[in-house]
């Protein structure tokens, strides 16, 4: 047989050393050219602009109109920045042929925030009125007293310039203008100095008053239309920093912990369960993986807090955004990922050590504690691990329900766009090197952290074992399930079932009008998500024996596994901002969809090699030695005792991957301007589309990631883990 | 009083029937094996005392208690595993004290007993030892120490001496043996080596594919095999295959193939029931040349075996049957393959069993 041949020479080539080692090699070398340097470069790209946050927060700048389009805070509207216009050009033009009139202008100015609203503070009335009769051009200059306006950092200012003629009096628009997001606390007092560059021409017909952005006044000399002495002040950026950094920290600490309190008992109801029904709760552990991030906060926040959610309960928000609701949410997302590393660690868990402490007369709970959890220490170590970072690094959701709390990724988002790129490098910079020093701590703490085995309080824990107890933990587990993780990640596709009633669904099924780009985004998902699981298996597998067997010795191997989490704890926006960063400004002949695969290799990348390195660990060598000593060759053995071994880890490895690239969505917005089926979600979640659409774009998602989880689960079902 | 009984039971993963219908008393202070071949459910059987798996039918009682429903860790037992799983993060010591602190004695009491058991099996200098830092027989000693320790008077022992090499196996298990008797402990031991069964067994269970063929001491089943498993299984048989030719007061006379007919025991048969005969390899006399006696069948060897203690012969008789004969090699006058032989055996060591349903090769398949 053919097939036969090809295995038998492919394990042949895997005994020679210089085989394996350009194995080895190769994973390393894809590991740092696209996992982990990028993000790493992309900050060290911008580090000049890190002392911003140190600087004194008060600045006075100089702003110029641009005729460009500019979209902030939902205004697309021209440009207002600190760079001068590059070319003549001119914003505005109005024609009259009422001779002799005399033109007024002036600004009004508002301060508009993130989700759009607008304030003024100019009293409604125009300010910095100029005067320009003359048929030439020059530039009139008009001053205003901006008064002291307290800013959020997303905010930012809107200046609208107007005009009216003597001798109708009536105000009309000419050019608006936006800043970028200011990451300011406060507009400062100062006398603003608005510059408008006039002319008025007369063809003799009409009279046509142009607003010039910028323009040659007369050889040599350029003037534009600008404001200055233009001024806020950031205000203890570092405090805020600091205080968001901290935040961060402390919610995924929080979070992890009840992660595993939560998550343990869950995978040992599922695996340890009698009943059928647990196979169905295996799966449905999922589904929070496979709603996408900011479908997930959106979902959430219409469950806790918004009307037709748990207020129709309560008749008032359950909980309101705020860190309240970033706690829930956060739970909600990294839940599934210590249930999937814990069922995994239990099936691959030699029961007989548990058997045995119960023979000795160790209670269920005290079997458990001394024994069972001991001995799956690196998988509770590596799940635990994975919830934390997952929490540190989440953007996309995070921000639909963090109301006003700031934590490090809302942070680094607020500054996403801003003059100041000093607090983004600065808070990703802090974040990483933070939780990769949290992350050498578990990981040197955890192989010496002793659990506490000889401390046995047997009255107690054999109570805590009886069954009542047993099935309250169980009921508890299952609540908890259903009532925080499951039901609130769904109920954003709740009005689906509406869907089908009306005419959506022949709609969507129809692909007409948003539906064909919905249909293609799905497929561009789904197509994304095969790529990269298939590539990340690929480089990933090597890469998870050299980190299991020390193929590089201990030290190296150690450094190794630490490096490899890197990508998870970067926050998904720092990380698609210094990706794009890296990839645009180095190599900007590479197409986007590769650009979207490298963003989604590097976030999906750590959870494969963790889950399968730990399971490696898992697989006593002496097993390996023996495969060797009978015979088997190097791709032999994995093929015939690691791979059986291991194979739930691997397709739990596998499927973290897939639903992981399929729901990003923080990174892939800055990334790229190809629309994933998340990215649509959340365009159309802010262009509020109608429930009953939004409901049934995000149930299709969930139904064909949920049937494709499935056949996976059923392809590796059970059998031949012990 | 830990004497255990099995009264109805049965065991089914899916449709493979583990334990099928097991009725059986193992008495207090009893050195008792179970043994069969592999997969036959003895693991099976062991774990449904410790009550690491629940019957579907049937009832188990330790003592006069009934068990069913009662956990692992209440049943008072030790149980010595085929793997030994001694846990991989304690030394030797917490893993032999383990049982004395999880059952809350107060520590002194748990040092002692710790100390007494690590006497007993004299692993005394290797307390700060990992498991993976241990020979297989440490471990199985410790494995030993260790079930000891929690105190229970019913030992359930899964293979123990199945991982070490024959030497250590030889000398542990007489050890067990000692230390069960010492401490007047009830010992259930489930062995594949019949050897190893009748070397330290008061009694043995002999299982196959879920059913106990036969209980006995290692005398009654040698001696009184009640099937041909039993017969083929302990020790060893040589099965002739015939028919009940006629009936007398001393026996039954067998027609063999070819119409050769020999004497054997007597058994409620009826003339004209296809029957198999089974002699022991070593109760076979073998002559040089041709002796006209009772029971004696003309051969030629075929094969000779030195296998150091004994000699072992392969015979193919005069009616093309094939039969193994041992002698001890000290004794008897060695013979030489081609040698035409007289191979005869007494009427009274013959066992003469019905012909299996199922045939003779499927009845002795030990899968
Ligand atoms: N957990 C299980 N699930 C399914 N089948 C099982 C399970 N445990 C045992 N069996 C089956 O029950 C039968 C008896 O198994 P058991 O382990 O009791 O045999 P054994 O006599 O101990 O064999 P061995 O000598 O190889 O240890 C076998 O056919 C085995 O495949
Ligand atoms: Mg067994």
């Amino acid at each position: 047989m053919p097939k036969q041949g090809i295995t038998e020479t492919l394990d042949k080539l895997s005994s020679k050393t210089t085989v394996k080692g350009t194995i080895y090699t190769i994973a390393i070398i894809m590991f740092f050219t696209f996992i982990l340097l990028p993000p790493i470069l992309g900050i060290i790209i911008k580090w000049d602009t890190i002392d911003q946050i140190f600087a004194d927060p008060n600045r006075t700048q100089v702003s110029y109109m641009h005729s460009t389009f500019w979209e902030v805070n939902n205004l697309n509207t021209s440009k207002f920045d600190v760079e001068t216009p590059s070319y003549s050009s001119f914003n505005s033009t109005s024609m009259v042929n009422t001779l002799n009139s005399i033109y007024t202008y002036g600004v009004r100015v508002w301060k508009k925030t993130e989700s759009g609203t607008e304030k003024e503070i100019t009293d409604g009335l125009c300010v910095a009125l100029v005067n320009k009769k003359d048929i030439t051009k020059s530039v009139e200059t008009g001053t205003w007293d901006c008064p002291v306006v307290p800013m959020n950092s997303t905010d930012s200012v809107v200046i609208r310039i107007y005009y009216k003629t003597g001798s109708d009096g009536r105000w009309s628009s000419i050019g608006t203008f936006i800043t970028r997001r200011l990451g300011a606390t406060q507009l400062n007092n100062s006398t603003w100095m608005i510059h408008y560059c006039l002319e008025v021409t007369f063809n003799g017909f009409e009279y046509r008053y142009t607003h010039y952005v910028g323009d040659t006044l007369s050889a040599g000399f350029t003037n534009y239309s600008k404001i200055e002495a233009f001024a806020w002040k950031s205000g203890a950026t570092l405090a805020r920093a600091t205080s968001a950094i901290g935040a961060s920290f402390i919610v995924a600490l929080f979070v992890a912990t009840v992660d595993i309190l939560a998550g343990l008992p869950t995978a040992w109801l599922i695996t340890r369960g009698e009943s059928r029904w647990l196979n169905v709760l295996d799966t449905f552990s999922d589904i929070p993986f496979i709603v996408p991030t900011a479908t997930l906060g959106y979902s959430l926040l219409l469950f806790w807090s918004q009307p037709g959610g748990l207020s129709l309960l309560f008749g008032a928000p359950f909980v309101s955004p705020g860190w309240l609701l970033i706690i829930l949410l956060h739970f909600t997302f990294s839940f599934p990922v210590v249930v999937r590393v814990m069922v995994g660690a239990l099936l691959d868990y030699k029961l007989e050590y548990e058997q045995a402490s119960r023979t000795l007369g160790a209670a269920p709970l005290t079997a458990a504690r001394t024994v069972t959890f001991p001995i799956l220490k690196h998988s509770l170590i590596a799940s635990f691990t994975l919830a934390f970072a997952r929490s540190l690094s989440e953007t996309g959701a995070t921000m639909m329900v963090a109301g006003a709390f700031v934590n490090g990724p809302i942070f680094i988002k607020n500054y996403v766009g801003t003059f100041e790129e000093g607090p983004l490098v600065f808070v990703s910079f802090v974040l990483l090197v933070l939780s990769s020093l949290v992350f050498v701590t578990i990981r040197l703490l955890g192989s010496r952290l002793r659990m506490p085995v000889r401390k046995v309080w047997p009255k107690t824990e054999r109570k805590l074992s009886s069954p009542i107890v047993t099935s309250s933990r169980n009921g508890v587990t299952l609540l908890i399930f259903f009532v925080i993780v499951l039901i609130p990640s769904l109920f954003v596709a709740i009005p689906a079932f509406e869907a089908v009633f009306t005419g959506v669904l022949s709609e969507a099924l129809s692909g007409a009008g948003v539906w064909s780009d919905y249909w293609q985004s799905i497929t561009l998902s789904y197509f994304l998500g095969t790529v990269v699981t298939v590539l990340n298996v690929v480089i990933g597998l090597p890469m998870a024996i050299i980190i299991a067997r020390r193929k590089l010795g201990n030290g190296p191997s150690a450094v190794l596994d630490m490096l490899v989490n890197i990508p998870i704890i970067v926050p998904s926006v720092a990380l698609g901002a210094s990706l794009a960063i890296f990839w645009k400004e180095n190599f900007a002949f590479i197409p986007e969809i590769w650009l979207l695969i490298f963003a989604h290799l590097a976030i999906t990348y750590p959870y494969f090699v963790r889950s399968m390195s730990a399971a490696i660990e898992r697989v006593n060598i002496e097993l390996e030695e023996a495969g060797k000593t009978l015979g088997a060759r190097p791709l032999g053995i994995f093929r015939t005792i690691i791979f059986p071994l291991t194979k739930y880890s691997m397709f739990s490895g596998a499927i973290m991957m897939f639903t992981r690239s399929v729901s990003e969505t923080g990174a892939t917005l800055v990334v790229s301007s190809l629309v994933t089926a998340p990215v649509l979600l959340v365009n159309w979640v802010k262009s509020g589309v109608p429930t009953a659409t939004l409901g049934l774009g995000c149930g299709f998602l969930i139904l064909f990631s949920f049937i494709i989880l499935l056949v996976l689960r059923l392809v590796v079902r059970g059998r031949g883990t012990y | 009083m830990p004497d255990v009984r099995l009264a109805n039971v049965t065991k089914r993963y899916g449709k493979i029937v583990a334990a099928d219908n097991v009725n059986l008393h193992i008495y207090d202070k009893e050195y008792f094996s179970l043994l069969g071949p592999s997969g036959c459910g003895k693991t099976t059987l062991l774990r449904l005392v410790a009550g690491l798996v629940q019957p579907n039918e049937g009832e188990i009682y330790i003592g006069d208690r009934l068990v069913n429903n009662v956990p692992p860790e209440d049943r008072d037992i030790g149980f010595v595993f085929q793997t030994f799983a001694l846990f991989p993060h304690m030394n030797s010591w917490d893993n032999v004290i383990y049982g004395p602190r999880v059952k809350g004695f107060d520590m002194k009491k748990a040092e002692t007993i710790g100390h007494e058991v690590l006497e007993m099996v004299r692993l005394h200098e290797r307390l700060d030892a990992y498991p993976n830092e241990l020979s297989g027989g440490m471990m199985q000693r410790i494995a030993v120490a260790r079930a000891l320790a929690a105190g229970a008077k019913l030992l359930l022992l899964d293979e123990p001496l199945g991982q070490l090499d024959a030497k250590v196996r030889n000398v542990l298990r007489y050890e067990i043996r000692k230390m069960v008797k010492d401490l007047e402990l009830t010992a259930v031991h489930v062995t594949h080596d019949q050897a190893e069964a009748m070397a330290i067994s008061d009694r043995i269970a002999v299982i196959k594919k879920g059913r106990i063929i036969q209980v006995g001491t290692p005398k009654e089943l040698y001696m009184a095999p009640k099937s041909v498993f039993v017969a083929h299984f302990i020790g060893e048989s040589n099965f002739l295959e015939g028919y009940i030719s006629s009936i007398n007061k001393e026996g039954l006379i067998i027609e063999l193939r070819n119409g050769m007919r020999v004497h054997t025991v007597q058994k409620n048969m009826k003339k004209g029931e296809r029957a198999v005969l089974a002699v022991r390899p070593e109760t076979f006399v073998i002559e040089k040349g041709i002796k006209k006696k009772k029971n004696s069948i003309l051969g030629i060897i075929e094969r000779t075996t030195f296998e150091g203690t004994n000699i072992r012969y392969k015979v193919r008789l005069e009616n093309d049957d094939l039969v193994m004969v041992v002698k001890p090699s000290l004794i008897e006058e060695w013979l030489n393959v081609g040698e035409k032989v007289t191979v005869s055996f007494p009427q009274s060591k013959t066992h003469i069993f019905a012909y299996p349903e199922v045939g003779l090769k499927e009845e002795l398949a030990v899968e």
